[in-house]
This record gives structure tokens, C-alpha cells and sequence, in this order.
């Protein structure tokens, strides 16, 4: 099908229609496309030859090929119908700072917690909050605290905020473990963890796995040697394959359980 | 049951007593430096109400129910002469030096010993450890050497801070006026990575006790053979709660012996009951004495075992910051303790066979 020119404007060309009496009923898309209007200009236009070769240069090599001979339509990006890209310090300082402390990103988060941070009400004038639990997010919203309010630069603020996290993060490290230990001294027990619990219920399906894999192999194997016996009554015995790896199978517990 | 019942009496019994002037044959541990400012209170820590009520007036309390409680116990003459042993000069100790026989505190030491592996005398050994306990807290402290240009000289900073404390940056202070010296400062350094490294451990580990508890720094002492020079290693830092104490010599084989009472508390009830499957009893009795593997392995861990010495306590119970710093006070307990500590006590205690071992290092 050739490519719709007036793609853009059919919703204007339809009320026309309407109103002219061409069309007497609404059709059902009418209100959709009047509530999401198409975002992109698909009309076909001449271009000359330089900026075609201009796109060409932006264009990146693709993995799979190695030169790009033409430029197809889809890749061409028009950006008139296209939202602003944002652009904000956080981003910039959150980046950095997971960047920094990849482990960081181990410590469960809930994300509703994010609403709260939004929420210009926080004060940020110390990094430990009633409301939200310390993550990566009090080292941005502080640093940015202290950018405003104290004369440092971006980056001695970013340091500042960030030691701060540290001897905030010692402290409430040391009390978790010692919250255990004492507890465990008054007699608390305590039961599997999240992992173990996990790692408990993988290992289930793994056992259950490696059962049925014996079986199946034993039951290939059972073919595979009748096969072979009925080949060696021909032309005589040959060296057993191990198809399937079965002896390092054995292996497998341990692998899993490191 | 018996601790129950024992210790149920004892929240009766102090208020009673205190009117009546002590006169015990428990030496009462004195600690000459802090005695001599007691009017004062220890200057940058305790204010003098303070000092009065974490120190002088629990250990009062502390050694009457450890009296009755002596009083109360089955073996009472065998506990009371770890005290009676060589009287003669309790108040002249005025070194701190804890080795020394006489001094108060090593009576109490032997009286834990004796007591440590008893079911029965629980309760004399949690009054005994706590009174220990205290002082080894309190005897680590001296008044605060150096004034702070900032702050005014007279407050000393002693004061009860409101509930936004809790959410204070904190501090991003690298270096502090009251440090370790000498050769206690190597050894820090050798076991902990440095000076400030030390000092968040520590006051971090105390500040996360939440109910009664001590926090020491203790030096491991390992004997690799018997009758050989024992061996000095890395310093620790070992938190106990409530009445715990940090001598792993005293408490090793606690379960083990304390299992093996209950056991035969419980065959001398039943022997009451049958006497007639006598030979079936004894066959029975033969196997439950065979060690489980854990007791096994802590029967082994005695043999060859480590001793773990003292040498600082921190009290991180409510009572120790209450009276002084209020509800919210802990971390600036922590704070002003940490300028109080009076290192050359600390040093003092690391034995002397060790100071030894180092120096040929």
C-alpha cells in the first residue's frame, strides 16, 4: 500500500467530511484518535541528496552489517512530533553514585519510597530521614541540599553527602548485626532468610530436575546401547560415548550450592 | 524455676536494705581515681548526680542482693571464702593494677569462677559479673584532660538532648584529641586498620546494644601446648548482655556442665520413682552420657583454648546514660566517653608477658 500523504490530518479531514454531509455517521475510531492524535509525520518527502547522505553519517554501524548501504524510512527519526528529552542534576548525580557503589543497588527498595523523596516537604538539612529508609536517593537530594544552602562546589558537596552515608551506613550495619546477636543472646530464633529460602525451593526443582535427566538418559542410553550392540554384532565393540555428560552430573549440587 | 523465684525476691529486697548501713564481708571495690573527684562527678561524662547514681548507688544495691544471695545458696561457705581469703588490707589498693590479690575486684573474680558453671547460683554470679562489670566500666574513665576551644570550659557538654538528635548528620571528624598511646596504639593499628577505624567499631557495636550490656576490648591469649609461653594476638571488640561477662575462661563448658546438672537432676527423680528396671536404667544412663557432637566439640575447644583478657568495658545499658544524657543521649555518651577514656589504665592492663612478646617484634 502506498504510504498515506494526509495521514496526520485525517481526523481533520474526516470532520470535515462530517460536517460537509460526505460522512453521515462518526466512524468508531473518531474519538480515539481525537483523544491520542498520531505522533508521527509519516508523509514521504523529497530530499535532496546531501541530507540524505547527512542522516547516512549519523546513522551508527549496525553489529550485524558491516556498511549501511541505504537508509530505511523507519530509522529516519523526525523530531518535530517528539517530547523534549529532560534533563536533570538527580539523574546525573544517582548515575554516578550507583556507578561508585554497585552493591548498593542490592539493598531491597521499595518503590513508593520515591514519592516521598519527590515530596518537597523533606528537609534535607541532615541525610537521615524519619520517612525514608537511606538509599543512594539521600546522597542526591543532600548533595543537592548542600549545593543550595552551603557555599561547596557540585563535587566537594557529592563528597560531603556521600561520607555522611558511609558513617550512616556503618552505624546501621553494625546495629543490625548486633540487634541479631543480642536477640539471639535472649533466646530469639530466627528463621531461614529470603535467600535460603529461595535457594531451598530452587534446589527442590533442581533435584527434581536431575531425577527426570537420569531417567531420560537412561532410557537414551538403554536405545543408544541397543542400537550400538546390534551395530557391534556387525562390526564389532567401539568406546561408549558419554552423550550427555552424565559423569559430571554428579558435580551439580555442588555447583548450585556455591 | 529457682532463678525465678530467687531473683522475684530480690526486687523487694533493696529498697528495704539501703537504710541499713552495709556491713559485709564483700569487700566493696574502690576505684581511688574516681573516688578522689566523686564530689564533682567525672568531669566531660558524668555530672556528679550522675556518677552517683551509675556507680555508687548501684554498686551499693548490687552487693546487698549479692550478699542474701550468697546467703540463700546451698554452698554459701564454699562462695563466702573467696572473700574471706587474705582480708587483711582491701583499702590499701591503690594501683589499679588487677592482678594484685587483694584488690576487691579479683575476689570477685574467683567468685565467678565458682559460680560461672552452677545452675544453682545463678543469681550470685549475675550480681557478682554485673558488679565486675561496673567496675571495669567505671575504672576505664578519668575526668576529661583537654578543654575544647569551641564549647565553654565549665559545661562540659553534659546535657539531654531532644529527640531531633536522632536524625543529626553525623560528624565528619577524622581525628580525636583523646587517643591510644603508645603501644597500644600499634596494636589498634595492627588489629583494627587504624585509629578511627577502632573508634566507630567500638561506638558503633555499643550504640547498637539495645537493652543491658557491655561493650570491652578484650586481647586473645592462646596456650598452644601446656607449660608453654602463651601467645598474644589481635585485640577484639566483644559485646555481653546483661550480666555476661567477657572471660571466655570462666564461661567455657557453661553449657555442657549446666546440661550434664539438669540430667542428673532430672535420673535422681526417676530413680525415685522405679528402682525395679535397675539394670535397663543403668544400660539407658550409659548412652545418654555419651557426649552429643556439640558438647564434644566444646569439650575439645577447652583443651586447647583461648583466654580473652579484658582490657576496656563500656556500659551501653539505659541506666549507664539516663540519669545524665536523657532518653536521646546515647550517641553523645558515646561521644564524651570516648574523650574520657583514660588510656593509660587501659594500657596498664594489657599483661605484662605480652608488652614483652611485642617488643622483641
Amino acid at each position: 500500500m502506498k504510504i498515506q500523504t494526509n495521514a496526520l490530518n485525517v481526523l481533520e479531514r474526516t470532520s470535515h467530511y462530517l460536517k460537509s454531509g460526505l460522512l453521515k455517521k462518526q466512524p468508531l475510531w473518531y474519538k480515539v484518535v481525537a483523544a491520542y492524535p498520531p505522533q508521527k509525520d509519516l508523509t514521504r518527502k523529497v530530499k535532496r541528496v546531501n541530507e540524505v547522505l547527512k542522516n547516512a553519517s549519523e546513522l551508527e554501524p549496525s553489529k550485524k552489517a558491516l556498511y549501511k548501504t541505504r537508509i530505511q524510512p523507519n530509522r529516519l527519526k523526525n523530531k518535530l512530533y517528539q517530547s523534549q528529552k529532560l534533563k536533570f542534576l538527580e539523574d546525573d548525580l544517582r548515575k554516578l553514585f550507583y556507578e561508585q557503589h554497585p552493591w548498593e543497588l542490592a539493598d531491597p527498595k521499595n518503590l513508593i519510597e520515591n514519592e516521598k523523596i519527590m515530596h518537597k516537604t523533606l528537609n534535607w538539612k541532615t541525610i537521615r530521614q524519619l520517612y525514608v529508609p537511606l538509599s543512594g536517593e539521600s546522597v542526591v537530594q543532600r548533595t543537592l541540599y548542600i549545593l543550595e544552602n552551603e557555599n561547596l562546589s557540585l563535587l566537594n558537596a557529592y563528597d560531603k553527602a556521600r561520607f555522611e552515608y558511609y558513617r550512616v551506613k556503618i552505624e546501621q550495619e553494625s546495629e543490625e548485626n548486633i540487634s541479631k546477636e543480642e536477640s539471639a543472646m535472649y533466646g530469639a530464633v530466627f528463621d531461614k532468610s529470603l535467600v535460603e529460602f529461595g535457594f531451598n525451593k530452587e534446589q527442590e526443582i533442581i533435584e527434581k530436575w536431575k531425577q527426570d535427566a537420569e531417567a531420560a538418559t537412561q532410557l537414551l542410553e538403554a536405545r543408544f546401547s541397543s542400537r550400538t550392540t546390534a551395530a557391534e554384532e556387525e562390526s564389532g565393540p567401539q568406546d561408549k560415548e558419554d552423550v550427555f555428560g552424565l559423569e559430571n552430573i554428579e558435580s551439580f549440587d555442588d555447583v548450585a550450592k556455591s | 524455676m529457682l532463678r525465678v523465684s530467687v531473683l522475684g525476691k530480690r526486687c523487694l529486697m533493696p529498697s528495704l536494705c539501703i537504710q541499713k548501713r552495709l556491713k559485709s564481708y564483700i569487700p566493696i571495690p574502690t576505684i581511688p581515681h574516681i573516688d578522689s573527684i566523686k564530689d564533682n562527678g567525672i568531669k566531660g561524662l558524668y555530672s556528679e548526680k550522675g556518677l552517683n547514681t551509675v556507680w555508687y548507688k548501684k554498686l551499693e544495691k548490687n552487693v546487698i542482693s549479692l550478699e542474701e544471695c550468697i546467703e540463700e545458696s546451698n554452698n554459701s561457705d564454699n562462695l563466702k571464702s573467696s572473700f574471706i581469703d587474705k582480708h587483711t588490707n582491701t583499702n590499701s589498693s591503690l594501683s589499679l593494677d588487677l592482678t594484685e590479690i587483694n584488690n576487691p575486684i579479683n575476689k570477685l573474680y574467683t567468685l565467678l569462677n565458682k559460680t560461672a558453671k552452677n545452675v544453682e547460683d545463678y543469681a550470685v554470679f549475675c550480681f557478682a559479673s554485673q558488679i565486675y562489670n561496673d567496675y571495669f566500666a567505671i575504672s576505664s574513665v578519668g575526668p576529661k584532660r583537654f578543654v575544647e576551644n569551641s564549647s565553654s570550659s565549665s559545661s562540659f557538654n553534659i546535657n539531654k538532648p531532644d529527640e531531633n538528635s536522632i536524625f543529626e548528620s553525623p560528624s565528619m571528624d577524622l581525628s580525636f584529641q583523646n587517643e591510644p598511646i603508645g603501644q597500644l596504639e600499634t596494636w589498634i593499628t595492627e588489629s583494627f586498620g587504624s585509629i578511627v577505624e577502632f573508634r566507630t567499631h567500638l561506638l558503633n557495636t555499643n550504640l547498637a546494644i539495645k537493652g543491658n550490656g557491655y561493650t570491652w576490648l578484650v586481647i586473645q591469649k592462646r596456650h598452644q601446648k601446656r607449660d608453654s609461653f602463651p601467645i598474644y594476638e589481635n585485640l577484639y571488640i566483644v559485646n555481653t548482655y546483661n550480666s555476661g561477662t567477657p572471660n571466655a575462661k570462666i564461661t567455657e563448658g557453661q553449657l555442657f556442665s549446666v546440661k550434664h546438672q539438669i540430667d542428673d537432676l532430672k535420673e535422681k527423680e526417676k530413680t525415685k520413682q522405679d528402682k525395679i528396671d535397675q539394670q535397663e536404667e543403668r544400660e539407658r544412663l550409659l548412652i545418654t552420657n555419651l557426649p552429643t557432637l556439640e558438647e564434644a566439640k566444646e569439650q575439645v575447644h577447652l583443651e586447647n583454648s583461648f583466654e580473652y583478657i579484658p582490657l576496656l568495658a563500656i556500659n551501653g545499658s539505659p541506666s549507664a546514660y539516663l540519669p545524665d544524657y536523657g532518653v536521646f543521649g546515647k550517641k553523645m555518651y558515646l561521644n564524651n566517653l570516648w574523650d574520657c577514656i583514660d588510656w593509660e589504665i587501659v594500657s596498664n592492663r594489657i599483661p605484662e608477658d605480652a608488652r614483652k612478646t611485642t617488643d622483641t617484634q
